[in-house]
């Protein structure tokens, strides 16, 4: 009981959290989520040739040097 | 220019609407005139003005910004002087008309008149990036951002910085307004240093969600300086303006001791301890 409600109160920061920085690399970037998506399955299938791993096992992350906004 | 060049012009902005831009202003205002800083406080929301009425100031208006502009009177004649504090003035917005009223060059001539008798010149940018926003940015050396801690604002805070950054304003700093220890603590709230990373930009100070700002703000009376904690956190911020240092743990700590103590009592009660 305890976990399961304290893992629900955890959640709506770290949501908020991850849409805002998905948004903003959508709105800086001027590429849809979908597009973002895309990117990040294309470098699993490049990264998967050289490594044994799972989808949820890449975290990809990027980031856009300044003035792209 | 001749008078005093230490004056500065302060943008008051966040892209979204209802975040606290107007109170953050009033505040600020109150703030930096009780530290005996001589300070304007310009509406620059033509045909939605409410600085006035945060102020408490709505029934001495006579002239406008607009009548400056268009030299329907002397400066001296719109400028409201806040009996409260010989040093407070405020120059009032036009309700009747519209943004397209003042160009940016006549915004650039009028703060540039205000630097010789002020030291602080507060803008009060309405919400939005049209041409509103491109008035009140033109004669600004800096920025203050307000935001709360929402997706939303957050996301036109993002927006905002990047066309201050564009119209060549290096100087921003975020405020960060609604601030909830209690949410934040629960995990239910992005925290000040979740905005400041996200945002990247210096922080200024941070207000917690007060209902005495509501209270402050049905009497016309901003709170800056009295010993409520927003009033409290609006004169640190002031403070940080002046170039004071004044760590900002000071808020979160205070406001982190009484949560921990009713915390502890709500938890205990649920039998979660």
């Amino acid at each position: 009981m305890m976990w399961f409600g304290r893992k629900e109160k955890e959640k709506s920061r770290t949501i908020a959290k991850e849409r805002i920085q998905s948004t903003l690399l959508s709105d800086h970037t001027d590429c849809t989520p979908e597009i973002l998506e895309q990117i990040e399955r294309e470098i699993f299938q490049i990264v998967r040739r050289y490594f044994d791993i799972k989808p949820e096992e890449l975290h990809v992350r990027l980031e856009i040097v300044k003035n792209q906004k | 220019m001749g008078g005093s060049n230490m004056s500065e012009v302060i943008v008051i902005t966040s892209g979204k609407g209802g975040v606290g831009k107007t109170t953050a202003t009033a505040n600020l205002g109150t703030g930096l005139a009780r530290m005996q800083k001589k300070v304007v406080l310009v509406d620059t929301d033509i045909g939605l003005r409410n600085l006035d009425v945060v102020m408490g100031l709505e029934n001495r208006i006579i002239y406008n910004l607009v009548d400056v502009v268009e030299g329907n009177c002397r400066m001296k004649q719109a400028l409201i002087r806040d009996k409260r504090y010989p040093n407070l003035y405020l120059l009032p917005s036009a309700q009747t008309r519209d943004k397209s009223a003042v160009t940016p060059q006549q915004m650039i001539k009028l703060t540039d008149a205000l630097r010789e008798n002020f030291d602080y010149i507060l803008l009060d940018c309405p919400a939005g990036i049209e041409q509103g926003f491109q008035n009140a940015v033109a004669g600004a050396d800096r920025a203050i951002v307000v935001t709360t801690p929402e997706v939303s604002a957050i996301r036109d805070a993002d927006r905002i910085i990047g066309l201050l950054e564009t119209h060549g304003i290096r100087d921003i700093q975020l405020l960060v307004n609604r601030v909830r220890m209690d949410m934040i603590r629960r995990g239910n709230m992005m925290s000040i240093e979740d905005v400041v990373e996200i945002l990247a930009i210096p922080l200024i100070g941070a207000v917690t969600d007060d209902e005495n700002v509501v209270i402050s703000t049905n009497q016309g009376e901003p709170l800056a300086g009295n010993d409520s904690r927003a009033g409290q956190a609006f004169l640190q911020i002031c403070r940080r303006i002046e170039g004071e240092e004044v760590p900002i743990s000071d808020f979160s700590r205070e406001e982190s001791f009484f949560s921990r103590i009713s915390n502890f009592f709500k938890r205990s009660e649920r039998g979660v301890i």
